[in-house]
């Protein structure tokens, strides 16, 4: 038979693993609105059987001794938290694309009657009127002026694209330095996390706070993890290195951009992306950081590209039919807009033109006696304002219509990005319930149980009671 | 699925931010009634109402083209009239100066009444519009027609050009719209100044044959050019209707594609104003009693 006081020792052991539960639910409710955590329960189990410890055992054995906590673990998903780290650094890239697109967008205003495309039409609209009036000079004033405008109006845009450019770069070095924070932090954390795991114990806590920095990290960048044997967490950045590796982290660092160097960033002078020491520029996409390089380096360069080339068209055609021309005062070869001016930052229309609107050529000869051209002479005008019907000398579409494929193919992208930004946040939300319906407080559960720990304790406690009682009753009954 | 009490407000919240961005684009769309805001809302249409707006640009150009040229032809118009009118009076005066029975002092007088046709129709000639000559071919600030005397023979030139003023009126359809004084003018003056000039020396033969013949002549010649300004403005009255025609439609087109329909914005904006609203009483529900109110 077990002893006298075994019983008083199994209701012990219940008062301690109901306390012990109880405690564990306090601590659920307290953390009832905490973002990233993960509701914890006790795992309880009988504890090992007494029975007589002799060759020959008399009697039944095998006598209960009462339950204990064996483990405290934390209900946690983790197929769902991979698939969130993966939805999290698409949903970044999407959200800034489409960002970046409408701010583009707004840079030509179009269609609206102040965008850039009145701008071209006025343009050509100038030089059909002093077509009908070569040797009017109020008409060439409106040509000049309107050229300037034009002029102004790509300068501005390219200056515009610029400077989305340039905050992407500031944001680059932003991002680095959160990520270079929370791969520190996650080394620190894999150190407690493989000390406590060491003790056998359970690092619940810990790794929740471990799992939300890697939420935030994933925002930023497109990362893979694992979670090794022994329970440190090695996150590598996709397609570049690792981060995190056991309790080492390797920070990332931003040098500028040069020619010597494999180009990466689309302009010199932009920051490359490399792990500290080295001079490899990474390749990254994805995430805040991914999304910024991305939006750097193809989306605006792409836009800026496309209008470089529709301003080098613009120059070139004018210019062409410009300098075989002839100015009202007989001066040839002067082009419209200056010749060094070729790109949309750069265009600007010819200080000679400008300061002497009778070098505009309107006329296609000149009277070989007086050096001048007729008055009523505007075939060269003409023909530069044909160019909003034909394309220009090469190419195949007219300079407007080149305009339009721009425009529609930037409203193409942007539609799409806003219509992924909506689904991912579709997404997003039904991954975030699936893992809130694993991993998150509900009040209502931890209050049911309460009530029943609560009983249990109570129980155990009047079960101590009453052994207090049956052992009096023995020492008062059967002494003397 | 087991709902906990965060999943219930982050429900919430999400549909409360989703509610009120589709109300904020409808408000956009309600205060510049325009569907088409920027090129996301709608790429193909709004390449389309570029290209309309351009068409649109370009037929106004074309429509100022037109009327400026209809006045062109118009003053060229009225001037060869006037160069008729003084060819008449000339073939009048030339029967009435081939008569046998004048005599000389007559017929002096006959020849300054025949000077002051020349000069009239020579002035008709010179005519301009908007500062510029339309008779002279490209040199437009020179006045086509002068006259000169020298001995007993007087001479008209012309001092213009023979270069045809092309203009385009509308796409790809290029219009020449001046005469150059060239075409029919010079035999006109030149009848009538020989007239002149034989009425002023007594050349009573040559009055009442060969000028008689060369002026019938040069008023055959005369009204060809007048047929050709007519057919011209025929022809630019006709492209100004069109072009009326296609401003009206493409207004019209460009209307239909950008605009909003204020009918269906103010439903719409009413419509998700509701729903927000349906959102946010819902939302302000979402904190429910818990199992532990009624635990006491």
């Amino acid at each position: 038979m077990p002893g006298t006081f075994f019983g008083i020792n199994t209701a012990l052991r219940g008062l301690e693993a109901q306390q012990g539960a109880m405690d564990v639910t306090s601590h659920n409710i307290a953390n009832a609105s905490t973002p990233g955590y993960s509701r914890q329960s006790v795992d309880m189990q009988t504890t090992d059987p007494w029975y007589d410890p002799s060759m020959q055992p008399a009697g039944v054995g095998q006598f209960g001794t009462g339950v204990t906590i064996t483990a405290i673990t934390r209900a946690h998903d983790s197929f769902t938290q991979q698939q969130i780290v993966y939805q999290n650094q698409a949903q970044q890239q999407q959200q800034t694309l489409s960002d970046t697109l409408n701010s583009v967008s707004q840079i030509y205003n179009d269609p609206t009657a102040q965008g850039f495309s009145t701008l071209l039409s006025n343009y050509f609209t100038a030089w059909q009127q002093l077509a009908n009036n070569p040797s009017d000079n109020p008409s060439r004033a409106v040509v000049a002026s309107q050229g300037a405008a034009l002029a102004n109006g790509f300068n501005a845009a390219a200056g515009s694209l610029a400077s989305l450019q340039q905050n992407q770069d500031h944001q680059v070095g932003a991002y680095v330095q959160q990520i270079n924070t929370i791969s520190g932090q996650i080394a620190g954390l894999n150190q407690q996390i493989v000390a406590v795991l060491g003790t056998g114990q359970q690092p619940n806590d810990l790794k929740d706070q471990r799992d939300t920095l890697l939420n935030q990290l994933s925002q930023l960048a497109n990362v893979q993890y694992t979670v090794s044997s022994n329970g440190s967490m090695n996150v590598a950045l996709v397609g570049a290195g690792a981060l995190v590796q056991g309790v080492s982290s390797f920070q990332l660092a931003t040098i500028p951009d040069s020619q010597a160097s494999s180009q990466v960033a689309a302009q010199p002078g932009f920051s490359d992306v490399v792990f500290q020491g080295q001079t490899k520029p990474l390749q990254l996409s994805g995430g805040q950081l991914g999304g910024a390089l991305t939006m750097r380096d193809q989306t605006l360069q792409g836009q800026l590209n496309q209008l470089n080339s529709l301003a080098k068209n613009v120059v070139t055609a004018v210019n062409g039919f410009q300098m075989a021309g002839y100015g009202s005062n007989g001066a040839t070869g002067i082009p419209f807009f200056a010749p060094g001016g070729t790109t949309a930052a750069t265009m600007a229309v010819n200080p000679a033109i400008q300061s002497n609107l009778a070098n505009i050529a309107a006329a296609s000869s000149v009277d070989p006696v007086t050096g001048l051209p007729a008055p009523g002479d505007g075939t060269v005008a003409q023909q530069v304002s044909q160019l909003q019907e034909t394309p220009p000398a090469g190419g195949t579409v007219t300079l407007q219509q080149q305009y339009e494929g721009i425009i529609s193919a930037l409203g193409v992208a942007a539609h799409q990005a806003q219509t992924n930004v909506q689904t991912g946040q579709l997404v997003l939300q039904h991954l975030n319930a699936q893992e809130s319906s694993v991993s998150a407080v509900s009040i209502n559960e931890e209050s049911s149980n309460l009530i029943q720990f609560q009983n249990a304790y109570q129980a155990a406690a009047r079960v101590i009671s009453i052994f207090n009682q049956t052992i009096s009753d023995m020492i008062t009954q059967l002494g003397v | 699925m087991r709902i906990s009490d965060q999943q219930m407000l982050a429900q919430a919240q999400y549909q409360m931010n989703a509610d009120y961005d589709r109300l904020a684009q409808a408000q956009t769309v309600l205060s510049t009634m325009r569907q088409i805001n920027s090129p996301a809302d709608n790429p193909v249409g709004a390449a389309a109402a570029l290209e309309l707006q351009d068409h649109l640009a370009q037929t106004n150009s074309f429509s100022t083209t037109a009327s400026d040229t209809l006045s062109w032809l118009q003053t060229t118009d009225t001037s060869l009239s006037s160069v008729n009118d003084a060819l008449l009076q000339a073939r009048t005066l030339a029967v009435q100066g081939g008569d046998g029975t004048l005599t000389q002092d007559q017929r002096r007088a006959i020849a300054s009444n025949v000077a002051q046709v020349l000069q009239t129709a020579v002035q008709a000639a010179n005519a301009t519009y908007n500062g510029h000559y339309v008779l002279s071919g490209y040199k437009t600030s020179t006045a086509p027609f002068g006259i000169t005397t020298s001995g007993g023979a007087t001479t008209v030139n012309y001092q213009g050009d023979n270069n045809a003023i092309q203009r385009e009126i509308s796409p790809g359809q290029m219009m020449q719209i001046n005469t150059p004084g060239s075409t029919a003018l010079p035999a006109v003056f030149a009848a009538i100044a020989r007239l002149h000039d034989d009425l002023q020396a007594g050349n009573t033969a040559a009055i009442s044959g060969a000028d008689l013949q060369a002026l019938d002549q040069a008023h055959d010649g005369l009204l060809v050019s007048q047929a050709t300004v007519g057919a011209s403005i025929n022809r630019i009255q006709s492209v100004q209707t069109t072009l009326q025609t296609t401003q009206v439609n493409l207004s019209g087109q460009y209307s239909q594609l950008v605009d909003a329909n204020m009918a269906q914005a103010a439903t719409d904006f009413s419509a998700r104003q509701a729903t927000y609203q349906a959102a946010l009483s819902a939302a302000a529900k979402v904190i429910q009693p818990t199992l532990l109110e009624f635990l006491k």
